[in-house]
């Protein structure tokens, strides 16, 4: 199938007016209306420049109670607020100091991090005493939510190519007090891990990070079609050998920062396309808006079974724009 | 063996265990959780780790199918070319969590001078007691949280290494 005709947009005079009004490139004003409809891109648009809270994620393996994290930080003049998809994740819409500079985050008491991150990891789901690969995982938001979930039990292998923020990721495993984590210095492309062995794997592919527009508004001008398509290729490449690490019956989930179609149910579908052993299962989270994968975009049709795909944006769940996706190695 | 291949070898090191057990009994202390202990030669320094049996396996399994190990299990410290053992704050954090070290190792910073001890600042002591110069202590403060390693000097804590680290030298 020719996919040439994904990357080739033409910009309507809707597009051109849009980008004017929230100064952004006319090609995403048009992507932006062809992903939500005339109606839907300004409630989206608006979301965008309002902006979200940060938010943190309370670090259970050394806090008994997040409910006595939440009052701590209160007494220190933070507002707080819980928030509907993770249940130990809270948005801060007030900090009176930097939420880095705590003592509580130097304790590990918790991890600053979106909430569209942290539903990534609630939905693989990883159990005590697993075998986990967490793949392109520095600085390691997704590696010690794993390990929080598996109460520092089992094994994580966590694999990053850069080595600066590997230091990164390092110095994070130990303020999370994290445990039960194998670092590697290495490109997924060419490790020689065993193949098949693994429970569950999280692949957060590196992204445009169109997601993050939220916080970062130069992300409407600073990225450009020939992106999207290169990275497209790129997590093509990086999905297709990440799925070799799972067991037969194992999941795993595709994960992005980016709203973008391309970056996405794109890259599931051509992944379909090349493996006969992976099914997309039902991506849907309590208390989320649970809004399904798109199956058509700029007139290229992708496989059905990517409406299954979970995607998260500030205007429908006040999270950054995520994308997670499901997928089983059958049996 | 060349030295590049050294640097990054991860071995199962007596050295290390001999090291992080005497440490350990110079400031009579105890830790239950270093089922394998791991010894990372990285720049001049080896890092010494605790890791549990399965872990350790299969980091091994790794390195010996040419990975790099860049990490495993818990950091308990590491020790440099003169053979000095610096003690990592994960070491701290699980001697205090679980009350395997003595109290007279240990210093109770308040307020203020917690403060200026995870800013890395050396604190000068109020309190009476006679300490031992030139000794290690873990430095806590009121809410018995780990704060780091200090040295004791005279009435004074000169921080070795302390939780603001983890922000400090961020890139
Ligand atoms: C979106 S970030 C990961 C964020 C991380 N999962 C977290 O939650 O903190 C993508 C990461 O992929 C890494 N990466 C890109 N290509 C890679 C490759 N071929 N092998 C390993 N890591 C790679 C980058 O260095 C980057 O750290």
């Amino acid at each position: 199938m020719n996919y040439d005709r994904l990357f080739n947009i033409r910009i309507s005079e809707e597009a051109i007016k849009l980008s004017r009004r929230f100064g952004l490139l006319p090609y995403m004003a048009e992507r932006y209306i062809m992903m939500f409809g005339l109606d839907e891109v300004e409630e989206f648009l608006r979301a965008v420049h309002n902006g979200i809270p940060r938010s943190i994620r309370c670090n259970k393996l050394v806090v008994k109670s997040c409910g006595d994290l939440v009052s701590r930080l209160e007494k220190e003049g933070f507002k707080i607020r819980q928030s509907k998809i993770v249940p130990y994740g809270y948005y801060v819409d007030y900090e009176p100091v930097s939420l880095g500079s705590t003592v509580e985050h130097l304790l590990g008491y918790y991890f600053i991090q979106g909430i569209g991150s942290m539903a990534s990891v609630v939905a693989l789901s990883p159990q005590p005493g697993e075998l986990v690969a967490d793949l392109a995982s520095a600085p390691g938001g997704k590696t010690t939510h794993i390990a929080q979930l598996m109460n520092n039990t089992g094994g994580i292998l966590s694999i990053d190519v850069d080595a600066r923020r590997l230091a990164k990721l390092v110095s994070n495993i130990e303020r999370m007090h994290v445990r039960n984590v194998i670092v590697l210095m290495a490109d997924i492309l060419n490790v020689k891990v065993n193949e098949g062995s693994f429970d569950r794997v999280m692949l957060d592919a590196p992204c445009t990070g169109e997601g993050l527009i939220v916080y970062k508004k130069e992300r409407f001008f600073t990225r450009t079609i020939d992106d999207l398509r290169k990275m497209s290729e790129y997590q093509l490449k990086l999905l297709l050998k990440a799925f070799k690490f799972l067991k037969p019956g194992g999941t795993m989930v595709y994960a992005t920062c980016s709203i973008a179609p391309e970056e996405n149910e794109f890259v599931i579908t051509r992944a379909l396309d090349e493996m006969d052993e992976m099914e997309v299962i039902e991506t849907r989270l309590d208390g989320a808006k649970n809004v399904p994968g798109i199956t058509e975009f700029n007139g290229v049709r992708f496989k059905d079974e990517v409406k299954n795909c979970l995607r998260l944006y500030p205007h429908t769940d006040s999270t950054e724009g995520f994308f997670i996706c499901l997928l089983k190695r059958k049996e | 063996m060349p030295v590049e291949e050294k640097r990054v070898r991860l071995t199962v090191c007596k050295e290390g265990k001999r090291a992080l057990d005497s440490f350990l009994k110079s400031i009579d202390a105890y830790n239950k959780n270093c089922a394998v202990v791991l010894c990372l030669f990285s720049g001049e320094k080896m890092k010494v780790y605790c890791a549990q049996q399965s872990l350790a396996q299969l980091a091994m399994t790794l390195q010996d199918s040419g990975e790099i190990i860049y990490h495993v299990g818990m950091l308990a410290g590491s020790l440099n070319n003169r053979g000095v053992f610096l003690p990592s704050l994960e070491l701290g954090w699980e001697l205090i969590k679980a009350n395997t070290i003595s109290g007279r190792n240990v210093v109770v910073l308040e307020g203020d001078e917690a403060k200026e001890f995870i800013f890395g600042r050396t604190v000068e002591l109020v309190s009476e007691m006679n300490w031992e110069e030139g000794k290690a202590v873990a430095v806590i403060n009121e809410q018995g949280e780990f704060l780091g390693w200090g040295k004791i000097r005279g009435k004074r804590i000169i921080p070795v290494v302390d939780i603001g680290s983890y922000v400090r030298y961020k890139d």
